[in-house]
């Protein structure tokens, strides 16, 4: 399926960057894979619903598996549902938040971003990823993909052209998206 | 080392978030069913220990997945809850003759005009709810004096050079040939000869859901065999139903430990496979622009878990003149053959509730209050008696509609 | 002011079991506590009822203790047991004539040992690690410690016995030579009272060096740290040990609804025993060898990594303190040391609990010349008699109860308060008053001793507010429910952080994001 712009995470992140740039024009695509932690206490999926009434395409339950790139664009990614189909499109957001969402995932060992495999700022050696007293401020919360000024993400220290990244999969003191730039460099064209 | 945590339905991955249990549809109207996050992942780890802890009423879940849907964790919740209930959980003679549904579809086809006056007249229903525990509000779907079966024998698809398989499953089959009918018409229209496979039996989600996992496993195991002498053969798997299909995805190896990776990227829904052809290029269909048809489009609970509604939604845009409002992704009620049975009515019309409402308001915003153009769409056979059952809507499949708007 | 019989110093499994034997015994029985019942060793261990087999090479006469209790525990105190079988498992690089000679010394002890093929062993144990080349059964179980240590606080109750929680035990009551009662304080607090006895029991575990040294005995301890770690369910039903000299890692229990593995032995200072944790090196040591046992250890979530301390005892025929005495020991002080009216229950195992609790009732009656006979392997601990829980009938909410209390559920008001408020362990508002009335719990982490609220694999995460405001309720004091979360997310906090990757981490994201105003 082609669209011109897929948000990959349906968090209050996502659905921001979504609506943004479904207003601006673009066909846009959601990926929500499950409900955030913004749905306690709320009607879930609202957000979600409200984008869909408007005209986002939402695949709700669904989950970025991977993705094909071409140089240093992305030019798509696949989903756990959709088997073979790919959501094409010309700019990917980023927007899987931290762990709970599993927009980081962790082994023993180390931290990794697993959709595209971008870079992560994180401390190596995991008796640095947590303070022993649980009411300081933990480091692991700071974790997050590394990007550019103009919030793009890097792979193997490669910014990607048209992968940006918004809310808690940045790392902490790392540039967020500015959706105004995004609209400006893709809508209308 | 510890890479990822691997266990049965993911059920270490569950968080205890209880965001599942936002959407659950039992739970919203049943006080005795603990939901899914307890059913479910909480459940199995007691029920690991210990048999005796498993809980009957786990027998109130829908299997509608969306507790599955809704999970940040890939928990998958419904798997589990499924699992459990074909380990321990008993049955009865009610539940047999609702599940067996291909075997007693064999029994009433014959006597169809019998079987269906019989079914509908009141003292066998009251006798059906006291005795047997079926509700008497519900109207058995009819059973059709020919099968699809004996039909399509007839039908000659030698002038192909491409085919396709086609999964009718027991509905098409004894209940509603017609739509088995469409299906082939449309398929034929797109330049394919439809073939049915070696041998069919249920895919066994009636089974399942009644606890007789033997059973369905056996069944399962003929269907995948069959399915790999038509893969082998080149040919796709087609089905017309949710059900038939997610069943055959993803509960033969979540829940029967039936290996299919093999057969699985070659099931398809009718709607993936045409809108993949088309947006491929491969195929083209002309659709006739004098339709005007006002389309109420229901995801149903397994369509939601496939995630596949959007193949169907942009299919039906591709008919010129058509409106489509999308109804709020929630669950029927009927839920298989949940909804069949006395001690399930009451909940599972409090399900529908919603939805039922949501419809009459879409026919109400499509000016559609007496237009015989008005329709629900949805894959779902089930979902289909149960909108008709309680808005009086006609209810089409998608199929259905896609070969009514062959030009 | 009273004077009782005996006071019990220690509130783990061996000071309750004897306030058990002596109160039985009908003396007027007092049990001093610091902290919680359970709260030391008792509740940090793997929760493995021995067969003996483990030490039956090395040690005959503890094995042959072992698989006499081990009998007797399983009849008085079902409840508490889960008779699950174990497995000696011999792997490739394993000699198989170390287990054709643990075979005989099991027997020898009268250990029902069976040694089964490799396939019989799979067949029986799924999850043992399939390239195994020897396997022997053995009557080993799990038993709940928590569960057996409340019974056997409720039962000393109910012969007359008093319990004494949240008293530190700082000095002794002198009359000459003569220990005739103990001075105890609330922690923080200066100001002590005395309470008097004819004799007092020292039962504190490794604490109880630091008590002697008090009244002036020396006694030789060496703490001795094994940390373990908590797998999310069961990953086998069975008792899996490895064939060989025992070392780090070699068992993994079936605790409840969890796995348990451990555990390794590191000579700690005495410095440390009031703070004692599990380190990411230990997890990675345990893992790897854990793995070698059951190989989906790799892959199955780990909850929480936690460490006791073993109190050895050093024989006190050693001069050079090199040689530890393995069994149970018995300390007359009078005899030993000339301070009469004190002695020292130590040494010994879980498992041994209540024979340990009869040797010393025996020499404390000995003492005051009290005839009674030791009656605590005849009769059946609370909770012991037939409760079922697999009626179609038993909400589920109350089979977990059933499964922890057995018949002691019946004294649980279930019309009042069937709420669940910890849904991980299914533990109803019930079963929280039942706690706070008959157990004398006072914080969340008590609560969790005695009815596994917030052990699950949440570990407090979600459940932790509802909680609090239950038992603020049950206990009927004016409300300091983030003061008692705190505390509780504290302690948790310690056990998550040394397997701080994976699930853990993204459980501990939601317990930061859900218990921090500021994250």
């Amino acid at each position: 399926m082609k669209f011109d712009a897929v948000v990959i995470g349906g968090g209050a992140a996502g659905c921001a960057a979504a609506g943004r740039l479904f207003d601006a024009g673009m066909k846009v695509c959601l990926i929500s894979a499950g409900l955030t932690m913004e749905d306690e206490n709320t009607d879930p999926w609202k957000e979600n619903r409200a984008l869909a009434q408007r005209g986002v395409t939402v695949l709700r339950g669904d989950r970025a598996t991977g993705a094909v790139l071409e140089g240093d664009r992305v030019l798509s990614v696949q989903t756990a549902c959709l088997d073979d189909e790919p959501l094409c499109a010309r700019v990917f957001v980023l927007a899987t938040g931290k762990f709970f969402s599993r927009g980081l995932l962790s082994d023993m060992q180390r931290i990794y971003e697993p959709v595209f495999g971008a870079d992560v700022a994180y401390l190596p050696g995991r008796e640095n990823w947590y303070d022993p007293d649980f009411s300081a401020p933990q480091p692991f919360l700071g974790f997050g993909v590394k990007t550019d000024a103009q919030g793009r993400v890097s792979i193997g220290g490669k910014c990607i052209e048209n992968l940006y990244a918004v809310g808690g999969i940045v790392a902490k003191g790392a540039a967020e998206a500015d959706m105004d730039v995004i609209v400006e460099t893709y809508a209308g064209k | 080392m510890q890479e990822s945590n691997i266990s049965a339905g993911n059920l270490e991955q569950c968080l205890k978030c209880n965001l599942c249990t936002l959407v659950c549809p039992m739970m919203a109207v049943n006080a005795h069913y603990p939901g899914p996050k307890k059913a479910g992942p909480d459940g199995e780890r007691y029920r690991l220990k210990d048999p005796q802890y498993y809980d009957y009423a786990l027998k109130y879940c829908l299997n509608c997945k969306r507790c599955e849907v809704a999970c940040p964790s890939g928990v998958k919740v419904g798997d589990i809850i499924q699992a459990a209930r074909l380990r321990y959980a008993g049955h009865n003679l009610r539940d047999w003759a609702l599940a067996n549904t291909d075997l007693v579809g064999s029994l009433a086809s014959p006597f169809a005009p019998v079987v269906n006056g019989v079914l509908g007249l009141r003292p066998v229903k009251t006798l059906m709810h006291s005795w047997m525990g079926v509700d008497a509000h519900r109207t058995f779907p009819a059973y059709s004096a020919r099968k699809f079966t004996a039909w399509m024998r007839r039908q000659d698809q030698s002038a192909f050079r491409r085919f396709v398989t086609f999964f009718h499953g027991c509905y098409v089959n004894y209940n509603y040939p017609q739509l088995g009918k469409d299906l082939v018409r449309l398929v034929n229209a797109a330049g394919y000869g439809v073939h049915l496979l070696e041998k069919e039996k249920c895919c066994g989600v009636a089974l399942m859901s009644n606890s007789m996992g033997e059973q369905a496993r056996r069944q399962g195991a003929v269907n995948l065999a069959s399915m790999r002498k038509a893969i082998a053969a080149g040919e796709e798997i087609l089905c017309a139903s949710t059900t038939c299909t997610f069943t055959m995805r993803d509960e033969y190896p979540h829940v029967l430990g039936l290996e299919n990776a093999d057969v699985r990227p070659h099931l398809f829904l009718l709607s993936k496979w045409l809108y993949q052809k088309m947006e491929s290029g491969e195929l083209s269909l002309r659709f006739r622009s004098d339709l005007h048809l006002k389309i109420a489009y229901h995801t149903s609970c397994h369509m939601q878990k496939l995630g596949w509604r959007n193949f169907t939604l942009e299919l039906l845009k591709k008919i010129p003149g058509v409106e489509i409002v999308e109804m709020e992704q929630q669950c029927c009620g009927i839920a298989g053959t949940f909804g069949f049975k006395k001690e399930h009515y009451t909940y599972s019309q409090a399900i529908g509730g919603r939805l039922f409402d949501e419809i009459g308001a879409a026919r109400v915003e499509l000016g559609a209050q007496s237009d015989p153009g008005f329709v629900v769409c949805t894959e779902c056979e089930t979902c289909k008696w149960q909108i008709e059952m309680s808005t009086g809507a006609p209810v089409m499949n998608p199929v259905s509609i896609l070969a009514l708007a062959l030009a | 002011m009273k004077e009782y019989d005996v006071i019990v110093v220690g509130g783990g499994i061996t000071g309750a079991a004897t306030a058990r034997d002596c109160a039985m015994r009908g003396l007027s029985t007092l049990l001093v506590e610091r902290s919680d019942i359970c709260d030391g060793a008792s509740g940090r261990n793997h929760g493995l009822l021995h067969s003996g087999a483990r030490y039956a090479v090395t040690d005959r006469e503890g094995a042959e203790e072992c698989i006499r209790e081990n009998r007797i525990l399983r009849r008085i105190a079902p409840n508490c047991v889960e008779p699950t079988g174990g497995l000696f498992i011999t792997l490739p690089g394993d000699s198989l004539d170390y287990q054709e000679n643990f075979v005989r010394c099991c027997r020898e002890a009268g250990i029902d040992a069976v040694p089964i093929s490799p396939r019989e062993a799979l067949r029986l144990e799924p999850a043992v690690n399939p390239e195994l080349i020897g396997a022997v059964k053995v009557p080993d179980a799990s038993v709940d410690p928590f569960r057996l240590t409340d019974a056997n606080i409720i039962d000393a109750m109910r012969h007359g016995a008093t319990i004494l929680k949240f008293h530190t035990v700082t000095g002794f009551v002198r009359s000459g030579g003569r220990i005739c009662g103990v001075k105890v304080s609330r922690p923080g607090e200066i100001r002590s009272k005395e309470i008097r006895a004819r004799m007092v029991v020292l039962a504190a575990g490794i604490w109880t060096a630091g008590l002697a040294r008090d009244a002036g005995i020396n006694i030789g301890m060496l703490p001795s740290k094994g940390a373990l770690i908590i797998f999310g369910h069961r990953v086998a039903g069975m008792v899996i040990n490895r064939c060989r000299k025992p070392s780090n890692a070699d068992i993994l229990v079936p605790g409840d609804v969890v796995s348990v593995l451990g555990t390794t032995s590191d000579k700690v200072p005495f410095e440390d025993i009031d703070d004692i944790r599990a380190t990411p090196q230990e997890v990675d040591l345990l893992l790897r060898e854990g793995v070698s046992l059951v190989p989906s250890l790799s892959h199955t979530r780990i909850i929480r990594a936690y460490a006791g301390v073993r109190p050895l005892v050093m024989a006190d025929s050693d001069g050079d303190g090199r040689s530890v005495s393995r069994g149970i020991v018995v300390l007359d002080h009078e005899q030993r040391d000339g301070v009469p009216g004190l002695m020292t229950i130590t040494g010994g195992k879980l498992t041994t609990c209540r024979l340990m609790a009869e040797m010393v009732t025996d020499a404390v009656c000995a003492r005051l010349g009290v005839k009674a006979a030791c009656e605590t392997a005849l009769r059946p601990l609370p909770g012991s008699g037939k409760a079922h829980k697999d009626d179609e009938e038993v909400p589920y909410f109350k089979r977990a109860a059933i499964g922890r209390h057995g018949t002691e559920v019946s004294r649980m008001d279930f019309d009042l308060g069937h709420e669940i408020i910890c849904e991980c362990e299914q533990v109803t508002r019930a079963e929280i008053r039942y706690a706070v009335k008959t157990l004398g719990v006072r914080n969340i982490s008590d609560l969790r001793r005695h009815t596994r609220i917030g052990m699950g694999t949440c570990q407090g995460s979600f459940c932790i507010r509802k909680v609090a405001e239950a038992l603020a309720e049950e206990l009927g004091q004016p409300l300091r429910e983030k003061e008692l979360i705190d505390e509780y997310l504290q302690e948790r906090w310690k056990g998550i952080t040394p397997v701080f990757w994976g699930d853990s981490l993204r459980e501990a994201e939601y317990m930061q994001r859900t218990h921090k105003d500021e994250v």
